[in-house]
């Protein structure tokens, strides 16, 4: 199963060139649908993300080890009493649906959930985290992986809901990753518990054993899930962008590279390279107003381009350089790392399968 | 193979845990961690189960019904869960209430036949990303109001739901257009008259780059600004410039004709908020100077400076990036190691303490660093440093 859009498409023409050109009006935009959502779809490109998706949320949780209580203890950065006034007594405003009167308050309360919330006692508190730590490594190896990517799901819930002044766009990223791998099945390759299978399935004398996985509906389902989420992210943050005059004249770049507190430029080869483009004005106008142009074309476009065959891997390849870019100008490799999982999505199942063979486990190609 | 873990053996037991649970909470002979303990145990075995059958249900070993079966005990062990959280308990009682409503819904969809399973997964996925797409579009854009439609729709329909799965990013990355750092600097005070600067972010105290980011975000929380003008501006400013003319050294006064938004920056009622709650966080964290237990704080004052990005003409003139000038510090007040605002009528509450440099190519530059001065760090005249070449 492709990853694009073009398959729905394709049945539409076919189904015109042999019922004649009626059929095209009576082509159902509700069988496009379901040809998109409900396709059963090969698990490698999903397994794959679950299994970066872990590793990912390990070592994120596995770095907060270094100053845990000022995250989540009590009397940490948020501390217990700050955390109460943000949950009870943070009012949403709602506009009434005349023109006269004034924003009404609406509730009080935030839906924010987490035992961090309320534990007091340090023990119990590094007794979770090695708990959430456990679970993570787990559901990297895909061991019990439904139920350990829930509580890897769960247990990053429990930071981000505690700790909410400490997080960035990585996060967001992280989050919805898990969120999208917790309703995959996950376990159906690259896992302990494929292997597990497989070995029971042998010791009990199945012939079937070593059957490649069965294609399925839910994974196709959290497949276009995460390719539509992709999509209103770069969607949101190429419109939002253009409200800005920095993104139009071509130097927005700048404030992204000479920005001393997220950049390497206490690195003195960093603060070298662009002094020099600094004293180079025509060489700076270029890089500057390319990488702006580069940044919003790939940012607006890709949402429509990638769904097509043609284009889809040029896209690709854009977002990933994107994403290579930001990680290594601005430090930021964990957020970059986990757009280029959200991007993997695209990449179809028979991609991913024949590249994890070929180059991961060094299996001779089949028709060789 | 699953004979040992049988789906429904699993789920009974931890039914029985919850249960249990549930009996104990209400019988207030053996509350707290044990009760605690037993409803983990319950939810850990429950999610087991459920886990167990969902994978058994896509190699088609076991029916819908029998799914929908295990979802529904889920479900009812993980109200059971819920409702024996104490009050002060509050948030875990409403996330399994929340997870077992999610269950339930997962039991109705598991029997529906296959075409009415498509459309309540289709519905599902129309809400979830309909929901999105208010968050992206409820924010503020600059100058203007937000859209009517999106903001409602989010605060009725799905702000609880977004909010509670974390999905309420509005993904305006470095919109509209990068803008400078925030840094939080602050300056503790013993009763012994000694003291300590405390400044976040910093890359050496920062064990990873990760910890450094996580750092500037929370330096970042401080730096919403309230929308209102003051009403008595005027009368505030000449306070403020009065207050500075009198202190020994003078803090340079801040001109009329600079923007308001410049010169003041009250922060939001959140951002308050997050600055007494880190004034009572280092207040702990630096409770004594080091080696001397018996001496206390006395108080902590705190700056918020924005860094500005130095722009590419100075860079090109070999400018520092650090150059002192680059630093813009506001006053965010004088806390109590209880993180209260000690003197909310202070004249340089939220204003600029600007650093400044002659730069006369015939003179030596003299640099007047008010917010050193304002600390109270600089007792003589102000320092005067060789013009950079």
């Amino acid at each position: 199963m492709s990853a694009d859009i073009s398959s729905v498409f394709d049945r539409k023409n076919n189904l015109a060139k042999k019922q004649g050109s009626s059929s095209e009006e009576s082509f159902s935009w509700i069988q496009a649908w379901n040809d998109f959502w409900f396709t059963p779809q090969q698990p490698y490109t999903i397994c794959l993300m679950r299994l970066f998706t872990g590793c990912l949320i390990a070592y994120i949780t596995f770095t907060y080890s270094y100053d845990l209580l000022a995250f989540v203890g009590p009397d940490g950065l948020l501390d217990k009493i700050a955390m109460d006034e943000l949950r009870k007594d943070n009012p949403i405003f709602v506009t009434p649906p005349n023109w006269f009167d004034n924003p009404k308050e609406l509730d009080k309360a935030v839906y924010i959930w987490s035992p961090y919330i309320h534990l007091t006692s340090t023990n119990c508190i590094w007794a979770i985290h090695i708990g959430i730590l456990l679970a993570n490594i787990c559901m990297a190896l895909g061991l019990f992986t439904r139920a350990s990517t829930i509580l890897s799901w769960m247990g990053a819930m429990f930071y981000v809901q505690r700790c909410s002044s400490s997080l960035f766009g990585m996060d967001a990223m992280i989050m919805i990753l898990l969120f999208y791998m917790m309703l995959a099945p996950g376990w159906q390759a690259y896992s302990l518990d494929s292997l597990i299978i497989k070995y029971f399935k042998r010791k009990a004398g199945e012939k079937n054993w070593n059957a490649p996985p069965e294609p399925l509906i839910s994974t196709n389902v959290v497949i276009r899930m995460v390719q539509v989420h992709f999509c209103i992210i770069y969607m949101a943050a190429a419109t939002s962008k253009l409200q800005g005059a920095a993104w139009w004249n071509g130097t927005a770049l700048w404030g992204v590279l000479a920005n001393y507190s997220f950049n390497p430029m206490h690195i003195p080869a960093y603060t070298a390279l662009i002094t020099f483009l600094a004293k180079h004005r025509l060489l700076w106008e270029i890089l500057m107003t390319t990488g702006c142009v580069f940044t919003i074309i790939l940012e607006s476009s890709f949402p429509f381009l990638v769904w097509h065959k043609n284009t889809r891997w040029l896209m690709i390849s854009g977002s990933v350089l994107l994403h290579f870019g930001l990680a290594m100008l601005m430090g930021l490799i964990v957020f970059s790392l986990c757009m280029m999982t959200l991007v993997l999505s695209f990449v179809p199942a028979e991609t991913s399968k024949s590249f994890v063979e070929r180059w991961i486990l060094r299996k001779p190609l089949e028709n060789s | 193979m699953f004979a040992f873990f049988k789906p429904s053996l699993l789920m009974a037991s931890g039914l029985a845990s919850s249960a249990i649970c549930l009996g104990l909470s209400q019988g207030a002979s053996i509350t707290g961690f044990p009760t605690i303990l037993l409803g983990l145990a319950g939810f850990l075995v429950s999610l087991a189960s459920f886990c167990i059958t969902s994978m058994l249900l896509t190699q088609g070993l076991v029916t819908n019904g029998y799914s929908a079966a295990i979802s529904t005990a889920m479900s009812l062990s993980l109200f059971l869960t819920g409702a024996s959280f104490s009050q002060e308990w509050d948030t875990m009682a409403m996330a399994s209430h929340g997870f077992s409503l999610a269950l339930l819904v997962i039991a109705v969809i598991l029997v529906l036949p296959q075409k009415l399973k498509k459309v309540s997964i289709s519905l599902l996925v129309i809400y979830h990303f309909l929901g999105i797409t208010t968050a992206v579009t409820s924010l503020e854009p600059p100058g203007a109001t937000p859209s009517f439609i999106a903001t409602n729709m989010w605060a009725y329909y799905f702000r609880h739901y977004l909010t509670f799965m974390y999905l309420n990013n509005a993904y305006h990355f470095y919109s509209p257009e990068p803008g400078p750092p925030t840094l939080l600097w602050f300056r503790i005070q013993y009763d012994d008259g000694t003291f300590r600067w405390f400044k976040i972010p910093n890359r050496q105290e920062s064990p990873l780059q990760m910890h450094y980011q996580r750092m500037l975000s929370v330096t970042e929380s401080t730096n919403m600004s309230s929308s209102n003008v003051p009403d008595n501006w005027d009368e505030k400013l000449q306070k403020r410039n009065l207050a500075g003319l009198a202190h020994t050294p003078q803090i340079t006064p801040l001109n009329r004709t600079l923007s308001q938004s410049y010169m003041y920056r009250e922060p939001s009622d959140h951002s308050k908020r997050m600055i007494n709650s880190y004034a009572r966080y280092i207040s702990k964290k630096f409770a004594h100077p080091d080696g001397k237990p018996l001496v206390n704080i006395d108080t902590i004052k705190i700056y918020k400076i924005t860094h500005g990005i130095i722009t590419v003409q100075d860079l090109a003139r070999d400018f520092d990036p650090l150059d002192k000038t680059l630093f813009y510090p506001y006053f965010l007040g004088t806390f109590d190691k209880t993180g209260k605002l000690l003197d909310p009528e202070d004249p340089f509450l939220y204003f600029l303490l600007p650093i400044t440099r002659t730069m006369d190519p015939n003179q030596p530059s003299v640099l007047t660093d008010s917010l050193e001065i304002h600390a109270g760090d600089q007792k003589p005249a102000p320092a005067k440093e060789e013009a950079k070449q």
